[in-house]
């Protein structure tokens, strides 16, 4: 099966749209035009813009001026909450597969964390248990990105726990970057997958995502 | 089934085009001045927007034809064939401006410094599907300009790493300052949700801050086949 | 005219706080809940998935939750801070709004059962208070929003991390989500007051149970 085989090769991240050839297994849209693998066809996606961000704090500054609904980091001094996060749920019967993240990052700019976060708190449990299920670090600074986190094939358990994708924009000791145009969240994307399709439209398809 | 929105992408992404499919009527907005005041950066790339033929048939003729497309609905969703947003779903363009709900679930910018005129609102929507409708409730009574509420969509190749491509879906604004107002617009075409390389959201668009509470976007709502 | 609230349906609704005896979650938990004054004591199960064997696979339960810190200020005034280790959110001192309101993307067409939060109240003075909300508008014509309080829950005391529960008064709430949407709000402190000091008070999570409206 296509995504169990990449579990083994895909934890590395794409930046700058140079797919490592590991992660073609999973992603490569020629694989999916063969249209033999049946597999995508149990594949969703769901994204949201930028400016769906949750931001930590309020002294986490930003812009979105650009017209694309991009999240811009705007602590262009240092100081400033630096994290920002996009919650998010996998629908019952689907496992999350990848989490991607487009954006820019020019030059000078912060490091750029990501990691995708899941927490689960039962009704006889009044503290959570926070896991971070794969995280990545950007360092390069060649503008344009599109990165991804493979989260695993996580079942979710929408009973007790939800995810979120965490971006924190360097840390406040710096300026995230000299300009807001600089350090761009356009946006993310899950990509779930149906295991079963005999599943599919059958049970839980009233979870929304 | 998912092999149209594969094929579909995939023919996108081998022509390179992530403008728009080939059934959709688009334009592209290049002046400067239409790109500011759609809250997009005045130097920057154009976006498409989509040409909509004004329907000018009565209202009430209109709406029928809604209501008889209205059919009943699956339990659960599995035939649900709406998204909406509305108040804290819309998150301004800038941290520094100022906005309210009221506490009633609307959407209003506040005059302060500095004001923000925009505000944005991720909507999702089911795989492809055809979106027909966009419709608007608003609150306008002022009389100093109206609040308009748009729908974008913003396409990027579906694995790497690209410009992204933004299309004007729908607008709709308010008028004179009688209160609440609905509106709707038929969108255009065979535009179809693709969720695998598109994102969508809903933006407001103040023609002030000062207005206040005499502005409000109230709900948007989209509505597919 | 700004929305009209209504509290027709919160009023008649009640919780219990939690005791061990009811709260068993190996097992399922059963809360009691009053319906109107008039309306018969009622018992309801909150279900564990683990019940039903294979995790997720209850085709008429489901469950829509939020994190603390997926909420927004009411108004742009609110001063916040949040956990990642928590989920949570937490009012600053010296706010002066403190309330937050999460959409709460629950399919159309399912009878809302329960209403939880969880949260941290170390406040003697202060307590911790949520609403649930249904904010509906007509289908295709201009009106009014029309808010009502489908059911509240506050912590009381300074119990520390804290969860509680509501079961819905029957005849239990059906979503329609052609028209109207659903939101949790959390009100930091006493109304009319600026936000307590210490960050006494932390919401960490909402969570909804429906089942399917056959």
């Amino acid at each position: 099966m296509k995504t169990l085989a990449c579990i083994t090769l895909a934890m590395a991240a794409t930046v700058l749209g140079h797919a490592p050839a590991a992660l073609a297994v999973e992603e490569d849209p020629e694989a999916i035009a063969g249209a033999t693998d049946l597999g995508f066809y149990a594949q969703d996606f769901r994204s949201q813009v930028g400016m769906g961000a949750r931001r930590a704090a309020p002294s986490a500054r930003y812009r979105s001026s650009d017209g694309t609904s991009s999240y811009n980091c705007n602590n262009i001094v240092a100081g400033g909450e630096r994290t920002i996060r996009y919650p998010f749920t996998v629908p019952d019967s689907r496992v999350l597969e990848w989490v991607r993240v487009w954006g820019v990052k020019g030059a000078s700019t912060s490091d750029l964390t990501l990691s995708v976060q899941r927490t689960c708190m039962s009704p006889t449990q009044v503290n959570p248990t926070t896991s971070q299920l794969v995280g990545t670090t950007l360092t390069s600074t060649g503008g344009q990105f599109s990165t991804t986190l493979f989260a695993g094939n996580d079942v979710p358990d929408n009973f007790n726990c939800k995810y979120w994708l965490e971006v924190v924009f360097g840390s406040n000791a710096t300026a995230c970057a000299a300009s807001h145009v600089d350090l761009r969240i356009y946006k993310m994307r899950i990509q779930t997958l149906m295991p079963d399709r005999l599943f599919r439209h059958g049970f839980r398809i009233q979870v929304p995502g | 089934m998912k092999s149209i929105p594969v094929l579909g992408t995939l023919a996108l992404l081998a022509c390179g085009n992530l403008a728009a499919q080939a059934s959709e009527p688009v334009e592209w907005i290049t002046d400067p001045a239409e790109l500011a005041a759609r809250g997009f950066d005045p130097d920057g790339p154009p976006i498409q927007r989509l040409i909509i033929e004004p329907d000018t048939r009565p209202l009430a003729e209109r709406l029928a034809e809604r209501e008889l497309i209205e059919t009943s609905v699956d339990v659960g969703g599995g035939n649900v064939r709406w998204a909406s947003v509305q108040a804290t779903d819309f998150m301004l363009l800038g941290d520094e401006a100022a906005y309210t709900t009221q506490g009633n679930f609307n959407f209003s910018c506040l005059a302060g410094a500095p004001t923000n005129l925009f505000a944005d609102a991720p909507i999702h929507f089911r795989d492809d599907r055809r979106l027909r409708f966009f419709d608007v409730w608003t609150h306008d009574s002022s009389a100093s300009g109206d609040v308009e509420v748009l729908l974008y969509r913003v396409c990027q190749p579906a694995f790497t790493a690209e410009a992204p491509v933004v299309t004007e879906l729908a607008s709709r604004s308010s008028t004179g300052s009688g209160g609440n107002q609905f509106s709707f617009v038929s969108i255009p075409g065979m535009v179809h949700s693709q969720n695998s390389i598109c994102s969508y959201w809903v933006r407001t668009r103040f023609p002030n801050c000062t207005a206040g509470i005499d502005l409000k976007v109230l709900k948007a709502r989209v509505v597919w086949d | 005219m700004s929305g009209i609230v209504s509290l027709t349906a919160a009023l008649a609704v009640a919780t219990l706080s939690a005791s061990p005896i009811q709260d068993n979650g190996a097992t399922g938990e059963w809360r009691m809940h009053v319906g109107s004054p008039d309306a018969q004591t009622t018992l309801d199960v909150e279900f564990d998935p683990a019940d039903a064997g294979i995790a997720g696979v209850l085709p008429t339960t489901g469950w829509v939750s939020a994190l603390g810190f997926e909420m927004r200020g009411r108004n742009s005034t609110l001063e916040y801070a949040t956990s990642t280790a928590a989920g949570s959110m937490w009012c600053l001192a010296g706010s002066t709004e403190n309330f937050a309101d999460i959409r709460l993307h629950v399919p159309h067409n399912a009878r809302i059962s329960f209403f939880r939060m969880w949260g941290f109240d170390g406040s003697a003075d202060h307590d911790l208070a949520s609403f649930l909300f249904e904010s509906c508008l007509p289908n295709l014509s201009a009106g009014a929003p029309v808010n009502t309080i489908l059911a509240q829950l506050a912590s009381s005391g300074s119990p520390g991390s804290f969860t509680e529960v509501v079961s819905l008064a029957t005849p239990q709430p059906v979503t329609d989500t052609q028209d109207c949407t659903y939101w949790a709000r959390v009100r930091f402190g006493t109304v009319g007051t600026t936000c307590p000091a210490g960050g006494n008070l932390i919401l960490r999570k909402f969570r909804i149970q429906y089942t399917l409206v056959p």
